[in-house]
C-alpha cells in the first residue's frame, strides 16, 4: 500500500523533477562562468553584515541567536532582527534580501510557502520532504536550504494531564471520539493553514465543542487555566513541561516533518561562502532532547536567550567558551520587575525613543497629507464619503497583514513601519478634519461669504479655527493608536517597544513584555498630554 | 425698464424666478428701492421674503428675472466685490464665535483695505450704542443676545455701504429688547442716509421701521406701498386681510 503510492507520487514528481534538474543544471553554469572573473565579483559584495532574523517564538530565537553568536565566533559581522512577524513576514524578507538567514522547518516551508498538499508518502518521509523544498525553494526564489539541524519539531495538540485522565485521551483519534465535550484553542496560523485544524479535522473526523483563536503566547496559559481544554504547539516546546500538558499522538501520521534548518537568503548564497560555511556547522548538530532542553531554559527557567545559545554553542565545541558573549546582560530571574527595569533601563530608554521616532514621523507624515485632505474633500463633498472610507477599509485591515502587504514594496525595517502607522494614521485625522470643517458654525460661515469674503479666507479665517477642537481630538485618536500600533512594528524588524513586548511573548517572560508595554503605555499617555496642551493653544476661544 | 427713470433705483427686481430644486420660491417676484428708503418684505415663512433679499447679495442667483443695485445688474461685478459694497445682518448675528467684537466689526473695512479699519469698527459700535473700549475686546459668546446684533448691525455698517439688508434680524429678540433695537435702528436711519431692505414678518415691526412695505405670497409681491397705501387701497385680500388683522391686534393692545 505504501509502496503503491510512493511510486504513484514519484511518477507525478517526474517530470517536474526533470525540469527542476534542468533549471538547477542551468543555475550550476551560470554560477560556473561567473566564478572565474577575477577579484573584484568576489571582493565587491563588501562585507555587509549578515542580518540573522527569526520568527516570534521562542525556539526561533533561541536558533537565531545561536547562528548569530556563531558568525561572530568566526569574525563575521552580524546584525540581528529576532522576532519577525510570521512565515509569510520572514520568508518575504528573506527572498527580497532584507534578512540573510532565519531558522524554518521544512513542513512550513512545503505548505504555507510552496503551497504543496502533502502527499500521504511524503508526510512520513523526512529526507523527500527536505529534498522538495530544497529543490523547490532554490528554483523558484534561489532561496538555499541548509541541511537539517537534526531535529523535528511538529505540531503538538495538547491536553491538561487531567483532561488526558478524564477522557483517557493518548492519541488524535482518541480526540476525536471525545471531542464534542471539549473546548479548543489554537492558534489563527493553525486555525487556516491545510497542515493545521482543517487537515485535521478531515484525517481524523474531529469536531470540537468550540474553537477559539487565541495568540502563540496566551494559549499554554489559557490551556493551563482550564479556559480551554485542547490548544495547538510545537512538539519541542519547553512550555510543554512547564505547564505539565500531555501532547496526543498522531496515529494516523496526519502531520508531515517538520525539520528545522537554516534558510539562507539568495545574496548571501551568491556573495557569502564564509557565512553559508559556517552556519553550515550547525547542521545535524542538535537533536530533538537537546533542543527541548535549550527550549526549556529558555521559556521555563526563563534563562537569558543570549546565554543559553552562548552555552549551547560552547557545548558543542563550535565557540570558545571564554568568548566574551557580548550581549548577555546576566537576568537574574528572581530580581523583583523594578530592579529588572532598572537594569534595562539603557535599553528601555533606546526603544522608547525609537519608539518615540517611529510615531512622531509616522503620525506627523500622517498630519502633512490628511488635513489638507480633509479640507480638500470639504470643496469636493461627492468624493469626500467615497474616499474617507476607503482609509476607513485601510483602517481595517489588521497590523499583521498590514506590515506583510508592505514588505514585497518597501522591503523590512523603518520605512514599511512607517508606512503602515502613516496609513493607519490618515482615517482619524482625514475624517475628524472634513466632518469639523464641514460642521463648523453654518451661521458664522454664512455671515463671512455674504460680506464678501473668498473661499480661502473662510476656510483660513473661519471653517479651520472652528474645526481645529475637532481635528485636534482627531490628531489624538490618531497618535494614541499609533503608539499602540507601532508596537507591532517589531513584526517587522523596525524596533522599538514591542521589541521586547514580542519577545517576551514568545518566550512567556512577563517582565520582558511589560518592559515594552509599560513604557508604551507611558509614551502613550503622554503623547496625548502633549497634544492636549497643543489643543489648548489652537481651540479659538476659552468658553 | 420701459419707463424712464431721472435717477436710478438704489435696489430693485423685475419679475425673478427661483427654484430650489421642485420647490418654487420666487414667481416672478418685482421691489423697488429708492436711494436712503427702507423697505420691509412682510411674508409668512416660506413667502419668498428672505430668498429675494438673497439675490441681492447673490447668495442666491435667480432662475429668471433681472436684479439691479444702483441701477446695474448685480451680475456686472464679481460677486465678492458686490458683498463687499451690501451691508447684511442675518437673524442670528452670524458673529465670527472665536474673533473679538472689534474683529468681527473691522471685517469688511479690512477686505476693503480701508485705512485704519479699527477706528471705522469702533466708530460703527457708537452708533449702534456699543463702546469700543467695553466690549471691543469681548467675545461674541460674552455678550447678550441684543448685544450681538447690535455687533451685527455695527459689522455691516462699518464700511459705510450704500445698502444694508437685514433678514429678520430682530426676529430671535424678547419683546423688551427687540424695542431697544427698533431705537437703535431708527437712531442709524437718522445718522447715515443708507438704503435698507428689511425682511420680518411683524407688520407692525415693519410700519415702524421703514418707509414702505412689500407685503410678499408664494413668491410673489402683492403689493408694494407705504402702510396708509396697503390700509387704503389694499390690491388683494390677502393684503386687506392681513392689515385688517394687524389692526385688530395694535387695537387690542391700545383698548387693554
Amino acid at each position: 500500500m505504501i509502496r503503491e503510492m510512493w511510486s504513484r507520487t514519484t511518477l507525478s514528481l517526474l517530470p517536474a523533477f526533470i525540469l527542476v534538474s534542468l533549471a538547477t543544471g542551468l543555475h550550476a553554469q551560470t554560477s560556473n562562468t561567473a566564478a572565474p572573473t577575477p577579484g573584484v565579483a568576489q571582493v565587491q559584495p563588501d562585507r555587509y553584515p549578515v542580518v540573522v532574523a527569526s520568527k516570534p517564538f521562542g525556539e526561533s530565537y533561541l536558533l537565531c541567536e545561536m547562528f548569530a553568536q556563531l558568525l561572530e565566533a568566526h569574525g563575521i559581522a552580524v546584525t540581528r532582527r529576532p522576532g519577525l512577524g510570521a512565515t509569510e513576514v520572514a520568508f518575504s524578507a528573506l527572498k527580497q534580501n532584507e534578512i540573510d538567514v532565519y531558522p524554518e522547518y521544512t513542513g512550513t516551508g512545503l505548505i504555507a510557502i510552496l503551497h504543496d498538499s502533502v502527499a500521504d508518502s511524503l508526510a512520513r518521509d523526512p529526507r523527500a520532504v527536505y529534498k522538495t523544498v530544497a529543490r523547490d525553494f532554490m528554483t523558484r526564489y534561489g532561496v538555499r536550504w541548509l541541511p537539517p539541524l537534526g531535529f523535528q519539531n511538529t505540531y503538538a495538540i495538547a491536553v491538561r494531564r487531567a483532561t488526558a485522565e478524564r477522557y483517557h485521551l493518548r492519541t488524535l483519534s482518541d480526540l476525536a471520539r471525545e471531542g464534542s465535550h471539549l473546548t479548543a484553542g489554537f492558534t489563527p496560523d493553525f486555525i487556516g493553514r491545510s497542515d493545521g485544524l482543517p487537515g485535521l479535522a478531515r484525517v481524523y473526523g474531529i469536531h470540537l465543542r468550540n474553537i477559539r483563536p487565541l495568540a502563540p503566547a496566551v494559549k499554554y496559559r489559557a490551556l493551563a487555566d482550564g479556559a480551554v481544554d485542547v490548544a495547538d504547539g510545537y512538539s519541542t516546546d519547553g512550555l510543554l513541561a512547564r505547564y505539565d500538558l500531555v501532547t496526543l499522538v498522531d496515529d494516523r501520521h496526519f502531520f508531515p516533518p517538520y525539520e528545522a534548518a537554516a534558510l539562507i537568503s539568495p545574496r548571501l548564497v551568491r556573495d557569502r561562502p564564509d557565512a553559508v560555511a559556517v552556519l553550515t556547522l550547525l547542521s545535524g548538530r542538535l537533536d530533538e532532547a537537546r533542543m527541548r532542553q535549550l527550549n526549556q531554559r529558555v521559556e521555563v527557567a526563563g534563562e537569558d536567550v543570549h546565554q543559553v545559545a552562548a552555552d549551547a554553542l560552547t557545548t558543542l565545541g563550535l565557540i570558545n567558551a571564554n568568548a566574551p558573549t557580548a550581549k548577555s546582560l546576566a537576568s537574574d530571574a528572581h530580581a523583583s520587575f523594578w530592579r529588572y527595569m532598572w537594569d534595562r533601563r539603557a535599553t528601555i530608554a533606546a526603544l522608547t525613543l525609537r519608539h518615540l521616532f517611529l510615531v512622531v514621523v509616522g503620525l506627523g507624515a500622517a498630519i502633512l497629507v490628511a488635513i489638507p485632505l480633509g479640507l480638500a474633500l470639504e470643496r469636493a463633498r461627492n468624493a469626500a464619503e467615497p474616499v474617507i472610507r476607503v482609509l476607513g477599509v485601510i483602517q481595517t485591515v489588521p497590523s499583521i497583514a498590514m506590515l506583510a502587504f508592505m514588505i514585497p514594496l518597501f522591503g523590512i525595517g523603518t520605512v514599511p513601519a512607517l508606512v503602515a502607522l502613516w496609513l493607519y494614521a490618515l482615517y482619524p485625522i482625514a475624517r475628524n478634519t472634513y466632518t469639523g470643517v464641514r460642521d463648523a458654525d453654518p451661521g458664522a460661515i454664512e455671515a463671512a461669504e455674504a460680506l464678501g469674503t473668498t473661499a480661502i479666507q473662510r476656510l483660513l479665517w473661519v471653517r479651520l479655527p472652528l474645526a481645529a477642537p475637532v481635528i485636534m481630538a482627531g490628531v489624538r485618536t490618531a497618535a494614541v493608536v499609533t503608539v499602540g500600533a507601532a508596537t507591532l512594528a517589531a513584526f517587522i524588524g523596525a524596533g522599538g517597544l514591542g521589541e521586547p513586548i514580542v519577545a517576551g511573548l514568545a518566550l512567556a517572560d512577563t517582565r520582558m513584555i511589560l518592559s515594552g508595554a509599560l513604557p508604551a503605555a507611558l509614551l502613550a499617555l503622554m503623547v496625548d498630554g502633549v497634544l492636549a496642551l497643543v489643543e489648548r493653544t489652537v481651540t479659538p476661544v476659552a468658553g | 425698464m420701459s419707463d424712464s427713470q431721472s435717477s436710478p433705483r438704489a435696489l430693485a427686481t423685475h419679475r425673478v424666478v427661483h427654484r430650489y430644486g421642485q420647490v418654487l420660491a420666487l414667481d416672478g417676484a418685482s421691489i423697488a428701492v429708492d436711494a436712503a428708503r427702507a423697505l420691509a418684505l412682510v411674508g409668512e415663512s416660506g413667502s419668498g421674503k428672505t430668498t429675494l433679499l438673497r439675490c441681492f447679495n447673490r447668495m442666491v442667483d435667480p432662475d429668471a428675472g433681472t436684479v439691479e443695485v444702483g441701477g446695474t445688474d448685480v451680475r456686472a461685478q464679481p460677486a465678492i466685490v458686490l458683498r463687499r459694497h451690501l451691508g447684511y445682518v442675518p437673524q442670528d448675528g452670524g458673529l465670527l464665535p472665536h474673533w473679538r467684537v472689534l474683529r468681527n466689526v473691522a471685517l469688511v473695512p479690512k477686505l476693503l483695505r480701508m485705512h485704519e479699519p479699527e477706528t471705522a469698527a469702533a466708530e460703527a459700535l457708537r452708533m449702534v450704542g456699543l463702546s469700543a473700549d467695553t466690549f471691543g475686546e469681548r467675545y461674541p459668546h460674552e455678550l447678550s443676545g441684543g448685544q450681538r446684533q447690535r455687533v451685527a448691525l455695527a459689522r455691516a455698517l462699518a464700511a459705510r455701504p450704500g445698502v444694508i439688508l437685514l433678514d429678520e434680524p430682530f426676529g430671535a429678540l424678547d419683546a423688551i429688547t427687540r424695542a431697544e433695537l427698533h431705537e437703535v435702528f431708527k437712531d442709524v436711519r437718522r445718522e447715515l442716509a443708507m438704503t435698507m431692505l428689511l425682511v420680518t414678518h411683524d407688520l407692525a415691526e415693519a410700519a415702524y421701521l421703514a418707509d414702505e412695505i412689500a407685503v410678499m405670497r408664494a413668491g410673489r409681491v402683492e403689493q408694494q406701498g407705504t402702510m396708509v397705501d396697503l390700509h387704503t387701497a389694499p390690491a388683494t385680500s390677502y393684503v386687506a386681510t392681513l392689515i385688517a388683522r394687524a389692526m385688530a391686534t395694535s387695537a387690542h393692545l391700545v383698548s387693554t
